[in-house]
């Protein structure tokens, strides 16, 4: 039966080229956008790469204090992170790195401008950078204060020959020289807290009273032995908050709460700033995404049906022709719905290639950094359910229409 | 006539209801971009406010200065006033100023202030030194920039900005009059700040920090003093330059920079880099709803040519058993065209009712009436367009198919 | 095409000891518009006989096809009673019509309704895709069929290939391979010329005599209309005879 089907829809499509034009044109189109937004989605929430542990981890990226008279909110501070979220069971590792500092470089009058991460050694363990060449620095670097950094590929094409080892020599950063230990891989832009140029140890930051504050520019991240462990451990550092001691009068309370890379990104969408509990913010911006999908698909959808609807009349003589010889309503609709099923698949497919290239192009371009993005077997799962979605929306109301046609009208060629 | 159209679209409702409502999104589609568009190119045209050109933007990175005890505050404050002094003497530059209130950084001090209309309303609320009026290149409409010396009175001058001065006193000068009681919310409120009143000394043109694109945001500038900052550290300097100043100062600035101040790193960045990076960051994802958008409406258009097409051979069809086409195929034509007339219109109605709710609802920010009406013109001309050539196309298909062919049509 | 020799089957007795398989009663049909009200069919009171072919005649607008449609349940009638295969069909929901056209009836139409996207094997097998069970035998089934009207040459080919007359035989082949109790031929020779059209006669005078298929005709040649058992006649929506 489904054979026959099929069949018929092939030949259905081959026979008038316009409407299938069209009908392709419009499926394809929608696909085509919403695959590109669905792996840009994909790759902000689903690990891989340096961050493949990140369904282990817990991100503390926001921060508040709170007083009678005022509130600051921010990023927590080292200080903080290092007094107060340490050693919290279920963890096996934490790191913590600063955000926001620039190092400055001049070669030949040409200035480089570079992203820095002070951070632990923890880091190297949490996030599996790919090194090109050498190695993290080391604990004894970072107690010590030396002066190494690792730097990334991009990085060390700014300062040294192209393919020229870096390992060993020095580069200038802040006016200050320091030894490059490691080449790492580069990072797609994406994945914001591993995004940076330059690493160094915390130990050479140039102010050592940033391991006094409870508030900064400093991110944690907690790498839990396993998920089941998450509410334990937000619960522990829930339970840590009140023991602040706080040598700033006009402040009383700490306000934050540790996150998983998916309730992050989720309360990013649905515009939550991460301080206080969200009760349900999955939920909310899984509702939203999807819901803004189907919003997109609704003009497509209501296109099709118009092509599909205005197209019965076409068909009126086969209606009739195989209601008269016991096909039921049901029969029909299973048909009408095949086909249309097998013409948002090719057009799903159509879209899957477009937005294929367009990735390609956007990256050729250089209209956005290397971002790094390709397809994947999820996101063409994803392409194929939606492309089911779409058919089931377009398709229902014309096959229902088709099958309630009388049979005696139909073979007289009404379609009314 | 208009009847007997009217008619013949009720009758053949469900089909209808469809187009019309593929018509009407596709129209809101467009009323929303009309309105962005104009919105830009409006805030395009008026001043910024202030200058961009040869204007480079000195950042202090790192994070010692809030949260540094009160002794390294002291000692930071010190060196901030020895670069400012040192950078205000190099040759290359014309003025300088320390301010919160950069254009572009995204860094802002902002207040609440209640308005007469009793609501509570965001305001930039920014400390500069002095020099800020010529390094920026803000516009004085009336009254006077605050002075040196003017840091140390018992009320603090402010200068607003002229859409602030508008909405507290409308036409009349607001100059020599008190700021309305305001919520600080960056400051210490024990401070005996709070106890001082603040008056009007100046008002400049609208001091545009985001943007041409963005909203004129509200903005009170007050004088700046550096030895007495507190907990949030001014971290930007504006800088003036000669025309023609390079990069090669910029290295000679880092490095006189770093003398005094080794443990600190400092970001140049041009102003007018940073307008082009802003203008991009608007523009091109508006360029990508524009593309999606006009795909929409092709696709919307296309499936519109081939529904009609379908409609106009069926009726073709239909008449063409009675009797041979000739001048009936007009007929059929002119009453498929009308049908589609009275459906846009349908639809153009229904749209524009939906699309007038945004500003009268105020759902979202209001912008200006013009604004609007225009984005609803030029949408209602699109679509009228659109919709034109896409009932003329089949029609004029039509004409070419002989009365045989659409008999044998099946 | 050869006279086919006529071997009477021990099975059909004479047609009035045989059973009813169609019956109308009062059966009436009203067609409303806006404005106008038609009545098509008045008080039909119908039977029909295993093994009978019958012929429905009258001029064109009488009624004839719509009594065709009504006995095939492809059409429903306003008022009436209609029975077929001894069941009530009046108030029957969509399914179980759609089973009993599919086991019960077969259509030849005047203009063939082949669909043209598909082959002529493909066309005959249509009532067995929506019959239960019936899978593998299908395309045999179909052969078997296309057999009986000698077209077993042409099953690749699309009707379109075809000339009127093989059109018409490949839809008879359709409308006989489900094996139907009751075969309606709605003037399955009016879009054929006389040659054609006596061939596809002969076919269905065939399948009548050999197979005891039961024959309801729509026809308003009477020189067709003689070669049948009864002649039912129609004028006004009137059954006058």
């Amino acid at each position: 039966m489904l054979k026959n089907y099929l069949i018929m829809s092939l030949k259905v499509l081959r026979r008038r080229k316009f409407f299938t034009f069209v009908s392709l044109f419009g499926i394809s189109f929608t696909l085509l956008v919403l695959s590109v937004v669905v792996t840009i989605v994909d790759h902000t929430i689903i690990p891989a790469g340096e961050e493949s542990d990140a369904n282990r981890m817990l991100y503390l990226t926001r921060m508040g204090m709170t007083g009678d008279n005022g509130s600051w909110l921010g990023l927590p501070g080292y200080g903080f992170l290092d007094r107060y979220t340490r050693d919290i069971p279920g963890v096996e590792e934490m790191t913590i790195f600063s955000n926001f500092d620039t190092g400055i470089s001049y070669i030949d009058g040409d200035k480089i401008e570079s992203s820095l991460c002070y951070t632990d050694t923890s880091y190297w363990r949490i996030f599996h950078f790919t090194f090109v060449e050498g190695a993290p620095f080391t604990d004894a670097d970072d107690s010590e204060g030396r002066p190494v950094v690792v730097i990334t590929e991009s990085t060390r094409n700014k300062f040294f020959t192209s393919g020229e080892s870096a390992v060993g020599r020095d580069i200038k950063l802040n006016s200050r020289l320091m030894k490059v230990v490691g080449v790492v891989q580069d990072v797609p832009p994406y994945r914001e807290s591993t995004l940076n140029d330059i690493f160094l140890p915390i130990g050479t930051y140039p102010y050592p009273s940033i391991k006094e504050g409870l508030m900064g520019t400093a991110s944690g991240v907690y790498l839990a032995t396993d998920r089941s462990q998450f509410d334990a451990i937000k619960a522990e550092f829930a339970a840590r908050l009140p023991l602040v001691e706080f040598t700033d009068s006009r402040y009383n309370r700490m306000i934050g709460r540790l996150r998983s890379k998916l309730e992050v990104f989720a309360d990013n969408f649905v515009g939550n700033q991460g301080y206080e509990e969200n009760p349900n913010p999955h939920q909310l911006a899984w509702v939203m995404i999807i819901g803004a999908m189907l919003l997109f698909m609704a003009l497509p959808a209501i296109n099709l049906v118009n092509i599909n609807m205005s197209r019965i009349f076409e068909r009126s003589s086969e209606i009739g022709v195989r209601k008269a010889f016991g096909a039921s309503s049901r029969h029909l609709i299973g048909q009408f719905l095949v086909e249309n099923i097998v013409l948002c698949m090719i057009g799903a497919a159509i879209g899957l290639v477009l937005a294929w290239t367009t990735l390609k192009v956007i990256t050729a371009a250089g209209l956005i950094p290397d971002l790094g993005i390709y397809l994947n077997y999820r996101i063409f799962g994803g392409a194929v359910l939606m492309a089911v979605i779409f058919a089931v929306m377009s398709g229902l109301g014309p096959a229902w229409r088709m099958s309630r046609l009388k049979p005696v009208m139909a073979l007289k060629g009404d379609s009314r | 006539m208009i009847k007997h159209l009217f008619k013949l679209v009720w009758n053949r409702k469900r089909a209808n209801s469809l187009i019309l409502i593929e018509i009407l999104i596709s129209f809101l589609v467009l009323c929303g971009l009309f309105s962005t568009a104009i919105f830009g190119v409006q805030g395009y045209k008026s001043p910024l406010g202030f200058d961009y050109r040869d204007r480079w933007l000195m950042h202090i990175s790192g994070e010692p200065r809030m949260i540094a005890p009160l002794e390294e505050r002291e000692a930071a404050r010190a060196s901030l006033g020895q670069m400012i002094d040192m950078v205000r003497a190099l040759p290359e530059v014309r003025s300088a100023s320390v301010t919160y209130n950069c254009p572009y950084s995204g860094m802002r001090v902002m207040s609440v202030v209640d308005t007469p209309d009793g609501q509570e309303q965001q305001v930039i609320w920014g400390a500069s030194t002095a020099e800020a009026l010529p390094t920026l290149g803000l516009e004085l409409r009336e009254g006077r920039w605050f002075e040196e010396g003017d840091e140390t009175r018992d009320e603090i001058p402010v200068v607003l900005s002229q859409n602030l001065a508008e909405l507290f006193f409308g036409k009349e000068s607001a100059v020599g009059r008190l700021v309305p009681e305001m919520e600080d919310e960056s400051e210490d409120t024990e401070d005996d700040e709070e106890d001082q009143a603040r008056r009007i000394v100046g008002v400049i043109t609208d001091y545009r920090c985001d943007g041409e694109l963005a909203r004129a945001p509200y903005t009170i500038f007050r004088p700046l003093d550096i030895a007495d900052v507190d907990d949030i550290f001014p971290s930007n300097f504006i800088i003036h330059v000669q025309p023609g100043t390079d990069a090669s100062f910029e290295e000679i600035l880092n490095e006189k920079l770093q003398e005094i101040q080794p443990g600190w790193s400092f970001a140049v960045s041009r102003l007018t880099d940073m307008r082009d990076d802003r203008l991009k960051n608007v523009i091109m994802p508006f360029v990508v709803v524009c593309i999606v958008a006009a795909f929409l409406v092709t696709m919307v258009g296309l499936g519109l040519v081939g529904v009609l097409w379908q409609n106009l051979l069926r009726r073709t069809a239909e008449l063409g058993l009675r009797r041979a086409m000739g001048a009936s195929a007009w007929s059929v034509q002119r009453q498929i065209l009308g049908e589609l007339l009275v459906l846009s219109l349908l639809a153009m109605f229904v749209g524009s009712v939906l699309f007038l709710q945004f500003p009268l609802l105020g759902i979202i920010g209001f912008v200006s009436w013009s604004t609007y009406l225009l984005a609803l013109a030029l949408s209602l001309i699109s679509i009228a367009f659109i919709v034109a050539l896409c009932g003329l196309v089949p029609s004029w298909l039509a004409t070419r198919i002989t009365p045989a062919q659409a008999l044998s049509y099946e | 095409m050869n006279q086919p020799q006529i071997i009477p089957d021990p099975a059909i007795t004479s047609p009035n000891e045989r059973e009813t398989i169609l019956r109308l009663v009062d059966v009436k049909k009203v067609y409303r518009t806006d404005s106008m009200e038609t009545l098509a069919l008045n008080n039909i009171n119908l039977e029909v006989r295993e093994g009978e072919f019958i012929s429905i005649m009258g001029p064109s607008g009488c009624g004839k096809s719509t009594l065709l449609h009504i006995m095939g349940l492809i059409d429903d009638c306003s008022t009436g009673h209609l029975e077929l295969g001894g069941r009530k069909i009046n108030g029957m929901v969509d399914k179980d019509l759609a089973r009993i056209r599919n086991e019960e009836v077969g259509f030849v139409f005047q203009s063939f309704h082949l669909i043209n996207d598909l082959k002529v094997l493909d066309n005959v097998e249509i009532p067995l895709l929506y019959r239960r069970g019936a899978k593998d035998d299908r395309s045999d089934l179909a052969r078997e069929a296309l057999e009986r009207v000698g077209l077993t040459a042409r099953m690749k080919h699309y009707p379109s290939q075809l000339s009127g007359g093989q059109q018409q035989r490949v839809a008879i082949a359709r409308a006989i391979v489900g094996k139907p109790n009751l075969l309606l031929a709605d003037e399955p020779t009016g879009n054929l010329d006389s040659k054609m059209g006596s061939e596809i006669m002969d076919i269905l005078r065939t399948l009548n005599e050999e197979k005891g298929t039961t024959i309801v005709m729509v026809t308003h040649d009477e020189h067709l209309a003689t070669q049948t058992d009864r002649i039912v006649r129609l004028f006004d929506g009137r059954q006058v005879q």
